[in-house]
C-alpha cells in the first residue's frame, strides 16, 4: 500500500512538473540598452537606431532605446540588462556624459561598441592591434565573399586581422589602394565587442547579425527570407495585385502581403472586392500581414487603438481573410501606446522601417520580443550586392519590395524577384502563427486557417456577411415631428402660392377690365 | 413718451438694447466666447498670436481669454490674408495700449467686434424704420434686437471665428444699400463708396464669402437705377470690376491653398455620401476602391489605412477630381444632390458652432458647456424651420413675386430708387438660393452648418425687410411719398 501510495505521489509531482514547464518563462528574455550619441539628421542616423532596434528584436533581445545625453546615474545595472551597446552616429561631436562612462566601465555584461570614438580602454579590452583609416573608400567582403563597395568614409578605426583563437572576426574590409590592406569588420572578444561602422546595407546588416548572435549568444538559425509585398492599401490598384499573386503563384514562389485596411465602410462592395482579392492570395499560398495603419496625430484614448484594431481583424474575419500576423513601422515597438494597444494581439510581427516623418524614432520603455519578428530589408538594396550567393539569414527576414501602381512596374518586379535567386520561406510547411484578440483566435497552420479551432474555407467567402446597417435616428419622435412639419408647411406654403398667384391673374383681369370698360 | 421718443430714435433704441445685451455676454464675467476647435492656429500664427496653454483641454471645451504675443520673427506666418487680421489688428493694437504688450485679451477683439456691430445695427434698424417714430417701427426695432442680437451671433466676437466679420459685414452691407434706396442719407455717393467698400471687405473675410460676390454683383446692378449721370455708372462699373477681381484674388490664393482638402473633402463627404457608392463613382478613372473613403477628413483624427495627402492619393485620386466631374456625378445622380441639399436645408439655421464650449475654464462649468442666454430666436428656429430645401425655394419665390410688384410699382411712378429694394431682395436670394449648390458642389456636408451662415443671416434680413415694409404699408410698392406724409402729419 505504501509503495502504491509513493508510487502514486511520484506520478502527481511529475505530472504537475510537466505543467510547471509548458509554461513559458518570462525570465529568458535578455534585455539590451542602447545608448546613441545623437540622431544625427545630416546623416539620417535616426535610420540606423531604427534598423539596430528591429534587428535586436528578431533577434529576440528586448532592446530599450536612450540618448547618451538623457542617461542618469545606475540605469544600467547588470541584473537588469544582458548587455549594453553604445552607438556612435557623430564622432566630431562626442558627448561626455560622465556617469554613463562609469556605469559601462563597472558593468559585467555584454558591451558593444558601434562607430567612431573608441576608448582605449574599450580597444584594450578587445586587445589586437588597431589603425584609423582617413578619408579611404573601402570594399566590405563577407565570409562567402559577397562584396559591396562603402561609401565614402572620411574616418573609421578598424581592428587588424589577428590570427589568435581569442577573438572573433566577421567580415573583412579592403582598401582601394595598389597594394590592398586588408582589415576586419566586426570583433568579439569574450563579451567584448566592436564594429566601425553601421550600415542598412544589406551585406552589412549579415554581418551585424553575426556578430550580434555570437556575442549575444542568441538561438540563431538558418532562416530563409520571407519575399513580401509592401505598401498595400485598400486604394491599391487591385487588379495588379491579383496579378501578381497569380504570376507568383504560376512560378511556384510563397509570398506575403502587408496591407493596411479600413475601420469602416466595410459594408460597401469596394470592401468585399478588397477582400476578395485577399482571399486570392490566401489560396494562392500567400499570407496576410495586417499593416498597422498611419498615425496622423497622438490618440491618448489607450482604448481607441485597440478597437480599431479589433474592428479592422473582425471585418477582415469576417469575409474570410485571416492575417498571420501584424506588420509594423519600427516606432510602434518602441512606443507603450502603440505596443501594448496594436501588436499585443499577434505572435508574428513584421517589422518595417519606419515611414512616417513624424515618428523616425520612438523610444520608451523596452521593446516587446514576439514568438518571431521578421526584419524587413528592402529588396532593391540587396541587388546592389555582387556575386549574391544563396545566403540564409541569421534570423527571420522579409525581403520587401514596394506595391507597383504600373504594370510595368509589376514586370520590373516580377524581374527582380526572379533576379534574386533566394529559395524563398514557405509559410505552409514552415510557419504556424496565431492572432488573438477579444474572443476570437485566428490561426494559421500548415497552410490551413482555423477560426477559434475550426478549419475555415477560405477559398469561399465569409458566410456571416454584415448586414447594412440601417440609419440611426437620433431623437426619434420628435425628428419625426420635424419631418412631418417640414412636410405640411412646405404644402401649406405652395398652396398659399397658388393661391396668391391666381389672385394676382384675377385681379390683373379686373384691373385692365376697368380700363375696358 | 413723446419726449422719448423725440430723443431716441428706433434706431438708436435698438443699438442701446444690443450694447446692453451684448455687452453683458460679452465683458461681464463669466466672459462668453466660443472655445477652440483647432481652427484658430492659422489666424493665430498669422496675427503673430500663440496660445499659452497648448494642453489637449483647452481646445474644443474651454473658451481661451489669453494669449501671447510674438516679440520676434514669425516663422508660422503664410501668405494669406483676409479682412479679418484688419478687425484683429486694431484690437492688438489697443491691448498693447491699454493691457500689455506681452498678453493679448480676447475681449478687446471682442470690443472691437462689439463696436462695430453696435454701428451696424444702428444703420440696419435706421434703414429698416426711418423717418418714422411710431409704435410698430420700435416694434421693428425689438425685432432686430431679438433676431441680431441673439447670443449665437454675438458669441462669435470672443472668438477668431471668420464668422464674426462675415457676421458684421453682411449687416453693413444690406443697411448701407437700403439706406441709398429709400433716399435717408445725404451723401449718395459717399455711402455708395462705403458699401462697395464694405463688400470687398466682405468677400475677403472668409474664402468661402467668395460666391458671395455673385450676389452682390446683382445688387450693385441695382445701384446703377439710383444713379442718372453717366460718370457715376462708369465708377459703379469699376467698383463691380473691383468685386469681381476680389472675389479672383481670394479664390486663387487662399482657396488654392485649401484646394486639395476641399477637392478631396467634397468627394467624401458629398459625392459618396450614399448607400453603395463603390460603382457609382467608377466614372473619370476613379477606382471605385475610393468609395471606402466614405466619410474621411483630409487631415484624419487618428489613425488612417493611407494618409489623404500622401502622393499616392493625390495622384489617382484628388487630380482626377474637379468641379465639372463633381457636377456632372451629381447631374447623374440628381436623387442624391438633393438629399445633400436637404441636409444643407438642416443646417442653414444650425448658427451657432455647437461642438466647443462657451465658458472659460474658470466659469466651473462642465466642459463644452453652452449658454442658453438671450438666444431665443437662434433656438426657435433652429427647432421650427422646415429643414428642407424646397422650402426654401418657395420663399425665394414668395419674395420674389412680393418685390417684383413693388419694383413694377415703383416703376410706374418713375421711382427708380425705390426699384433698387428689388435688387437687395434678388441678392439675398441669390444667397439663400445658390450658396448650398455651390457649398455641396465644392466643401460636400463638410462643416456643413458653418458654410450655411451667410444663407441664414440672408433669411433673417429677409426676414426683417418684409416685417419692416409690412408695417409701414411699402410692401408693393413706392411708399416714399406716404412715409413723407406720415413725418408730416406727427410734426
Amino acid at each position: 500500500m505504501k509503495i502504491l501510495k509513493s508510487l502514486l505521489l511520484i506520478f502527481f509531482t511529475w505530472l504537475g512538473l510537466m505543467f510547471i514547464e509548458v509554461t513559458p518563462t518570462a525570465a529568458a528574455q535578455k534585455h539590451v540598452l542602447l545608448v546613441y550619441d545623437s540622431q544625427n539628421s545630416a546623416t539620417q542616423s535616426y535610420k540606423k537606431i531604427d534598423s539596430l532596434q528591429r534587428l535586436l528584436t528578431s533577434h529576440q533581445l528586448s532592446v530599450k532605446t536612450i540618448a547618451e545625453s538623457q542617461y542618469r546615474s545606475g540605469m544600467l545595472r547588470t541584473n537588469k540588462y544582458a548587455g549594453v551597446i553604445t552607438m556612435v552616429n557623430w564622432p566630431q561631436n562626442p558627448i561626455n556624459n560622465r556617469q554613463f562612462q562609469r556605469d559601462r566601465q563597472t558593468f559585467s555584461g555584454i558591451k558593444l561598441h558601434i562607430g567612431g570614438i573608441l576608448t582605449r580602454q574599450e580597444a584594450s579590452q578587445i586587445g589586437g592591434r588597431f589603425t584609423t583609416l582617413h578619408h579611404q573608400q573601402l570594399t566590405l567582403i563577407d565570409s562567402r565573399r559577397n562584396s559591396q563597395l562603402l561609401p565614402f568614409t572620411s574616418t573609421m578605426t578598424v581592428f587588424k586581422k589577428d590570427d589568435s583563437k581569442r577573438t572573433e572576426s566577421f567580415g573583412t574590409l579592403t582598401t582601394q589602394e595598389a597594394n590592398q590592406r586588408k582589415f576586419v569588420d566586426g570583433v568579439v572578444r569574450q563579451h567584448f565587442g566592436y564594429l566601425p561602422f553601421y550600415s542598412t546595407d544589406t551585406l552589412n546588416l549579415q554581418i551585424v547579425s553575426q556578430l550580434i548572435a555570437a556575442l549575444f549568444q542568441t538561438k540563431s538559425g538558418k532562416h530563409q527570407p520571407l519575399l513580401t509585398i509592401t505598401n498595400v492599401t485598400p486604394y491599391s490598384n487591385l487588379k495588379l495585385l491579383n496579378q501578381l499573386s497569380r504570376d507568383l503563384y504560376e512560378q511556384g514562389i510563397a509570398f506575403a502581403v502587408s496591407t493596411t485596411t479600413v475601420e469602416t465602410n466595410t459594408e460597401l462592395s469596394a470592401f468585399k472586392q478588397f477582400t476578395k482579392v485577399l482571399r486570392n492570395i490566401e489560396t494562392r499560398n500567400g499570407i496576410i500581414f495586417l499593416k498597422t495603419p498611419i498615425v496622423s496625430a497622438y490618440q491618448s484614448d489607450q482604448s481607441k487603438l485597440n478597437q480599431l484594431m479589433v474592428a479592422e481583424l473582425t471585418s477582415l474575419g469576417q469575409n474570410h481573410v485571416f492575417p498571420v500576423g501584424i506588420s509594423t513601422d519600427g516606432f510602434w515597438n518602441q512606443d507603450a501606446l502603440y505596443r501594448n494597444q496594436g501588436l499585443k494581439v499577434a505572435d508574428h510581427v513584421l517589422l518595417l522601417p519606419n515611414s512616417q516623418k513624424k515618428h523616425q524614432l520612438a523610444s520608451e520603455g523596452n521593446s516587446q520580443v514576439f514568438k518571431q519578428s521578421y526584419y524587413a530589408l528592402a529588396g532593391n538594396h540587396l541587388l546592389t550586392v555582387q556575386h549574391q550567393r544563396k545566403t540564409a539569414f541569421q534570423t527571420p527576414t522579409a525581403i520587401t519590395f514596394s506595391m507597383p501602381t504600373t504594370r510595368v512596374g509589376l514586370r520590373d518586379l516580377e524581374r527582380k524577384v526572379s533576379r534574386l535567386s533566394y529559395r524563398w520561406f514557405n509559410p505552409q510547411t514552415q510557419l504556424t502563427s496565431q492572432i488573438e484578440f477579444g474572443s476570437a483566435n485566428y490561426q494559421y497552420r500548415q497552410g490551413n486557417y482555423f477560426l477559434n479551432g475550426s478549419l475555415v474555407d477560405v477559398t469561399q467567402a465569409g458566410s456571416k456577411q454584415p448586414r447594412p446597417i440601417a440609419d440611426q435616428s437620433m431623437t426619434g419622435t420628435l425628428n419625426h415631428f420635424f419631418k412631418f412639419e417640414s412636410h405640411v408647411l412646405i404644402i401649406l406654403f405652395t398652396a398659399i402660392f397658388i393661391v396668391l398667384l391666381i389672385f394676382i391673374v384675377i385681379g390683373r383681369r379686373i384691373y385692365v377690365r376697368m380700363f375696358k370698360n | 413718451m413723446k419726449r422719448l421718443t423725440k430723443y431716441i430714435s428706433p434706431a438708436l433704441f435698438a443699438t442701446i438694447l444690443c450694447a446692453i445685451i451684448a455687452g453683458y455676454l460679452l465683458f461681464v464675467p463669466p466672459v462668453n466666447g466660443l472655445a477652440d476647435n483647432g481652427d484658430f492656429l492659422q489666424t493665430l500664427s498669422q496675427n503673430g498670436l500663440n496660445r499659452i496653454d497648448t494642453r489637449n483641454l483647452s481646445y474644443f471645451n474651454y473658451v481661451i481669454e489669453k494669449f501671447h504675443i510674438m516679440h520676434f520673427y514669425n516663422e508660422t506666418a503664410v501668405p494669406i490674408y483676409s479682412s479679418q487680421f484688419l478687425f484683429i489688428q486694431a484690437a492688438i493694437e489697443i491691448n498693447k495700449l491699454f493691457l500689455s504688450s506681452q498678453i493679448f485679451d480676447i475681449r478687446f477683439l471682442g470690443l472691437i467686434y462689439y463696436l462695430f456691430f453696435l454701428g451696424a445695427i444702428y444703420l440696419l434698424t435706421r434703414s429698416l424704420t426711418a423717418p418714422n417714430r411710431n409704435f410698430r417701427n420700435y416694434l421693428v426695432s425689438l425685432i432686430v434686437v431679438f433676431v441680431f442680437g441673439d447670443t449665437s451671433n454675438t458669441l462669435t466676437f470672443n472668438s477668431f471665428y471668420p464668422e464674426a466679420g462675415t457676421f458684421i459685414l453682411m449687416l453693413y452691407c444690406f443697411a448701407l444699400f437700403l439706406l441709398i434706396a429709400r433716399k435717408l442719407v445725404k451723401h449718395d455717393r459717399l455711402t455708395t463708396g462705403a458699401f462697395f467698400a464694405v463688400s470687398l471687405l466682405l468677400i475677403a473675410a472668409d474664402y468661402h464669402n467668395v460666391p458671395l460676390t455673385f450676389a452682390l454683383l446683382l445688387m450693385s446692378l441695382g445701384l446703377l437705377f439710383s444713379f442718372q449721370r453717366h460718370l457715376a455708372w462708369v465708377y459703379i462699373l469699376v467698383a463691380m470690376v473691383g468685386l469681381i477681381g476680389m472675389g479672383g484674388l481670394v479664390h486663387h490664393t487662399v482657396a488654392a491653398r485649401y484646394q486639395s482638402l476641399n477637392k478631396y473633402q467634397a468627394f467624401t463627404h458629398g459625392v459618396l455620401q450614399t448607400q453603395e457608392p463603390s460603382s457609382k463613382v467608377m466614372a473619370g478613372q476613379i477606382s471605385s476602391q475610393y468609395a471606402l473613403m466614405k466619410g474621411n477628413d483630409y487631415y484624419p483624427n487618428t489613425y488612417s489605412a493611407i494618409l489623404p495627402n500622401s502622393k499616392y492619393v493625390h495622384e489617382h485620386l484628388i487630380h482626377k477630381l474637379n468641379a465639372a466631374w463633381v457636377v456632372g456625378y451629381y447631374v447623374k445622380h440628381f436623387d442624391q444632390f438633393s438629399h445633400l441639399l436637404d441636409d444643407a436645408a438642416k443646417n442653414v439655421m444650425q448658427i451657432r458652432i455647437q461642438s466647443v464650449g462657451n465658458y472659460p475654464v474658470g466659469a466651473r462649468r462642465s466642459p463644452g458647456a453652452h449658454t442658453q442666454y438671450f438666444s431665443g430666436y437662434s433656438l426657435l428656429m433652429k427647432s421650427f424651420y422646415p429643414r428642407k430645401y424646397a422650402f426654401n425655394l418657395l420663399i425665394a419665390g414668395a419674395f420674389l413675386v412680393i418685390y417684383v410688384i413693388g419694383m413694377v410699382n415703383s416703376f410706374r411712378k418713375r421711382d427708380s430708387r425705390d426699384m433698387m429694394k428689388f435688387f437687395l431682395v434678388l441678392g439675398l436670394l441669390t444667397i439663400v438660393v445658390v450658396l448650398p449648390i455651390t457649398t455641396i458642389i465644392s466643401y460636400g456636408t463638410y462643416n456643413l452648418s458653418r458654410n450655411m451662415f451667410p444663407v441664414a443671416i440672408s433669411l433673417n434680413l429677409l426676414l426683417v425687410l418684409l416685417i419692416a415694409d409690412a408695417v409701414n404699408y411699402r410692401l408693393w410698392g413706392s411708399a416714399v411719398q406716404r412715409d413723407q406724409q406720415e413725418v408730416k402729419t406727427q410734426k
